[in-house]
């Protein structure tokens, strides 16, 4: 009993904290759109807005042009761009005015020459590849993003401005390959759970090397920290182009909170996977001292509490990804990124998947449902437990 | 040398410890690194 008191506790007292930290980081002003329209038209010194749209001025009081803004969600939280189109019709800029994205992205990623590119470019004649952004694979809802909220931009000053319609592209549901994998991986996973012994091995072996390739290798789209700490900021992605993360969050919190173990890490992880993979070469694990598990485990849930602390601080939850998943599925990361995976995997030839068991800010998130899933039910099923 | 102090300085000890120093300074690493690139 004792011991569920003290874990509602630490329950509270994580939530409230991190729940005053987004409090905090939401109450951000609203960005002011005439600095970056101002930027665009030069000479502007007034605007003027109506429906959404911006009219700017010289001195003299001449129209210089129109501007609007568009706003998309990426993959860290939505991204919001402003357009400007000047009186002959043609683009007079584009400016980001906001964005969620992380530094790795914006070092890959080639904006800065599609919006210069676009200057000039009669409102009407866009191109609306977001290939021409995107630089790097493995990013395409921040690059589609990009392209979406410039084409909604645009979209309102062709209406406003020149009485021109411009429909925007009609987004159908994806359900693709990568969707069909991850049910199926999740299915096998609650299926696994009515056999033992080798069937189960056998089981999580195919559903992991399947993993392996679709989540990691061919999509690179593993549930990360920053994909959690988006949705608990209230960035909720398109579900008609972001399915397959919603399976994987709703697969990762409903077994972990009904079975206390997550068949998501177990099962589809890619990851956990290639650890497991590269621990084949040199057979069984070594076993690490008692204190160094219970250290690592303690340093790990300090430091998934600040990375989320700081990403809701900030509202910006894509800093809060450390894994070094981009590194080995995509090939892109920081050189410590690229550091981290190195000596993982060098130490998943000794030790037994040592970051899923003692780094992986997932297994922190797992341990607090866990928790959550011990207070809540009824004492005489907790009982055994405690 | 006594048996306890022998112990305490076993070499899975000491890479045990080196290990998690390592990996978690980097994990910090590339938070701070997150967060001073977005500034």
């Amino acid at each position: 009993m004792r011991n569920r008191r003290r874990t509602l506790l630490r329950i509270l007292i994580v939530v409230e904290a991190l729940a005053l930290a987004l409090a905090f980081g939401r109450t951000r002003a609203a960005p002011d759109l005439t600095v970056p329209i101002g930027e665009i038209f030069s000479e502007a010194t007034s605007f003027a807005e109506e429906h959404g749209v911006f009219r700017a001025y010289d001195g003299d009081g001449r129209l210089l042009g129109w501007a609007a803004s568009g706003s998309e969600s990426g993959y860290g939280g939505p991204m919001l761009l402003v357009a400007g189109i000047d009186t002959l019709g043609r683009v007079a800029g584009v400016k980001l005015v906001e964005q969620r994205e992380t530094p790795i992205f914006w070092r890959m990623a080639r904006a800065p020459e599609y919006f210069k590119a676009l200057v000039d470019t009669p409102y009407d004649e866009i191109d609306y590849d977001y290939g021409e952004v995107i630089g790097v694979t493995g990013a395409t809802i921040s690059s589609g993003a990009i392209v979406a909220s410039i084409r909604e931009s645009v979209a309102q000053v062709a209406g406003e401005a020149f009485d021109v319609n411009l429909p925007l592209p009609a987004r159908p549901f994806e359900f693709g390959l990568l969707e069909i994998a991850i049910l199926i991986l999740l299915i096998a996973g609650v299926t696994a759970q009515k056999v033992t012994g080798p069937t189960r091995q056998r089981i999580r072996w195919a559903s992991q090397v399947a993993g392996l390739i679709v989540i990691g290798f061919w999509k690179d789209s593993p549930i990360t920290l920053a994909k959690l700490a988006a949705l608990m900021s209230g960035f909720f992605p398109d579900p008609r182009n972001s399915l397959a993360i919603y399976l994987l969050i709703a697969g990762f919190v409903v077994t972990s909170i009904a079975w206390g173990r997550n068949i998501y890490c177990l099962y589809a992880c890619p990851f956990g996977a290639a650890q497991r993979c590269v621990g084949l070469i040199a057979g069984k694990g070594l076993k690490l001292p008692p204190w160094s598990v219970r250290l690592m485990g303690h340093v790990r849930n300090l430091i998934v509490f600040a990375a989320i602390f700081m990403a809701f601080l900030t509202l910006q939850p894509a800093l809060s990804s450390y894994e070094p998943f981009a590194a080995l599925f995509s090939l892109h990361g920081s050189t410590l990124q690229w550091l981290l995976l190195f000596i993982v995997l060098v130490a998943s030839l000794a030790i037994r998947e040592p970051w899923c068991n003692f780094f992986c800010p997932m297994r922190s998130v797992e341990i607090l449902l866990q928790d959550i899933r011990r207070v809540f039910r009824k004492p005489s099923q907790a009982k055994s437990h405690d | 040398m006594t048996e306890r102090a022998k112990k305490r300085l076993s070499l899975s000890d000491v890479a045990a410890f080196l290990f998690v120093v390592i990996v978690d300074a980097v994990i910090l690493g590339v938070l701070l690194q997150n967060f001073v690139g977005s500034r």
